[in-house]
């Protein structure tokens, strides 16, 4: 008999296995899309949300499923036992390669912790109308996630240029927290 | 001047200097008074961009970016991005990382990612130099740890000389024990060694070393840098015993065994060889008379105490470098050199006058007989002049026997 119960019971968590199988399930099409679809998910999510929860709960929100995704991204697809430089270096590479955008770093600051990157081309941002607002919330979780993974420790990421408000490239400065 | 006027101005201003300055917009009305204050928003923000603009390009990356709301800000927002990222980018190439690669500027770009290319080739290239120095290195020091191994198992000696202070840089085992045992001094040795250099091609000779005794060296000369240092590298065969062995060949072979005199073969070759190269010269033919009278009356051990007598006599009444051979049983030869016929009479007289005067028993039997002949390039062989001698020794020796009522 099916258990009624236990179904209800399951709680989701997102984990890099239920990405599914791309090339079976979309043997004709691939593994690329638009990136307007992908912008016609976030921004109509992201009307939903801060519709119904506020823009400063939207923007949490969005964050958060940033430090997700960025937590499994390096799980997955990063070497964590490289020195910072060369982790970098890595993470360039599959976000190019994943066609998020073009990450270059400004600077690293290994005394402090402070780090500026940019990420030019942005999946999230790039070409928008210029509002003068930031808009890559998830960006900013996105590096948290990585960042805290390949650290341990935790990180305060912040996007301080977007093409929103008028940069061509969206910098993002992390410092570590205390 | 008017509103318009004034407005026309204030835009050269900015047009021309960037801005930076503000009109008082009290001075304007109406619509000019909304066009006055939105050209002090220009005049500002152009002034800001264009600051900010001078300090990137003065290559201060560190600036304060201006507001977000400066949208004229956003393309040097940019660059300032794309040289701090390309300093980053430089700072990982010059530890080591050469994955870097710029694709964002163009034709920079390609020069930026070529030298990359480079760099890291010759970097590949340096290491493969370094890898191969290091193993030649290494053979090197093997094989100079090797030779230093064979050169302090080896007998002969090996003596390193600094070509210029003449001081010794280096000696073997051999050398150290051989300069230490036969007592040699180390600085005269190396003195010797260096000056004695006969011709510059010379590269192999013999030398005589004195310490407690005098010692004979087969000496082989290379030149060669030790330790940066211009040498020259000495090997010293000892052949102080090989020459004694040659010299007691020579005696076997040259000397008359009973009194150490030069035997017939020797006076042969020596006579031969005078007459062949013209060279003057005296010969004395001497014959030991009685010599046969002693060995048949008083035994043969007076007989050769006679003939060593003889010899010695010869020898100690002579000239150094006059020859004296022993011929026969009872017949001996001198050669003397830079001696006219006179002389060497006068020679042979005296020690004929020292055989009768030697206080032995038998000294009144002893005598000898002797035939001169001053060699004036007359005889072609020495059998001729020999057969000469000897019948000039026979005549000598009539006269003597009716003389002395022999």
């Amino acid at each position: 008999m099916f258990d009624y119960t236990k179904k209800e019971s399951i709680t989701y968590k997102f984990s890099w296995d239920q990405l599914g199988d791309i090339a079976i399930g979309r043997e004709n099409l691939g593994a690329q899309m638009p990136v307007t679809v992908y912008r016609l998910l976030e921004y109509c999510i992201k009307e939903v949300l801060e519709e119904d929860y506020g823009k400063e709960q939207m923007h949490r929100i969005f964050q958060k499923a940033g430090i997700i995704a960025g937590r499994e991204l390096a799980h997955n697809l990063l070497d964590l036992s490289v020195d910072i430089h060369t982790f970098f270096g890595q993470l360039q590479d599959v976000l190019k390669n994943m066609q998020v955008g073009i990450l270059r770093v400004e600077k690293i600051d290994e005394s402090t912790g402070t780090i500026y990157v940019t990420v030019a081309e942005d999946l999230d941002c790039s070409g928008l109308p210029v509002t003068g607002e930031t808009v890559c919330f998830y960006d900013e979780g996105l590096i948290k996630g990585v960042l805290d993974t390949y650290t341990n420790c935790s990180y305060t990421v912040e996007e301080i240029d977007c093409w929103s408000t008028g940069a061509r490239v969206c910098r993002f400065r992390a410092n570590k927290e205390a | 001047m008017n509103e318009k006027e004034k407005l026309l101005i204030f835009i050269d201003y900015i047009t021309h200097e960037y801005g930076g300055e503000q009109v008082d917009t009290d001075d304007f009305h109406d619509e000019y008074r909304e066009i006055a204050i939105a050209l002090n928003h220009l005049s500002a923000a152009l002034h800001e961009a264009m600051s900010f603009a001078a300090a990137i390009a003065a290559g201060d990356l560190d600036v304060e970016a201006p507001s977000r709301e400066n949208l004229l800000c956003g393309p040097f927002r940019a660059l300032r991005s794309s040289l701090s990222h390309l300093t980053w980018q430089s700072q990982r190439v010059a530890a080591g990382d050469y994955s870097q690669q710029v694709d964002f500027m163009g034709e920079f770009s390609d020069a930026f990612n070529n030298m990359i290319r480079q760099l890291e080739l010759r970097e590949q290239q340096l290491v493969e130099v370094t890898r191969q120095e290091t193993l030649r290195a290494q053979e090197m020091k093997d094989n100079n740890e090797l030779l230093m191994y064979i050169t302090d198992r080896i007998e002969d000696w090996i003596i390193v000389i600094d070509s210029i202070s003449h001081d010794a840089l280096f000696l073997n085992s051999a050398a150290q024990h051989g300069i230490r045992d036969y007592e040699l001094d180390l600085d005269r040795t190396c003195q010797t060694l260096y000056s004695d250099r006969r011709t510059p091609h010379t590269k192999s000779w013999d030398i005589s070393l004195t310490g407690k005794s005098r010692y004979d060296f087969s000496v082989s000369k290379f030149q060669m840098q030790w330790k940066g240092t211009s040498s020259y590298l000495y090997i010293l065969q000892d052949i102080t015993q090989q020459n004694e062995k040659i010299r007691e060949m020579e005696l076997l072979a040259y000397r008359d065994p009973a009194t150490k005199l030069y035997n017939r073969r020797y006076c042969l070759q020596l006579l031969d060889s005078m007459l062949q190269c013209r060279v003057p010269f005296t010969l004395c033919f001497i014959d030991l008379n009685n010599l046969k009278m002693i060995n048949d009356v008083y035994g043969h051990t007076a007989g050769d105490e006679y003939i060593l007598l003889v010899a010695n006599t010869l020898t100690n009444m002579l000239r150094r470098d006059d020859v004296i051979c022993r011929f026969g049983g009872d017949e001996m030869i001198a050669i003397l050199h830079y001696c006219d016929a006179g002389l060497a009479r006068k020679h042979m007289q005296r020690i004929q006058d020292a055989l009768f005067t030697t206080g032995s028993e038998h000294s009144r039997n002893y005598s000898i007989s002797y035939g001169i002949i001053e060699n004036k390039n007359t005889f072609s062989s020495s059998r001729a002049l020999l057969d000469e001698a000897d019948r000039r020794m026979y005549a000598f020796k009539q006269n003597f026997k009716q003389e002395h009522s022999l």
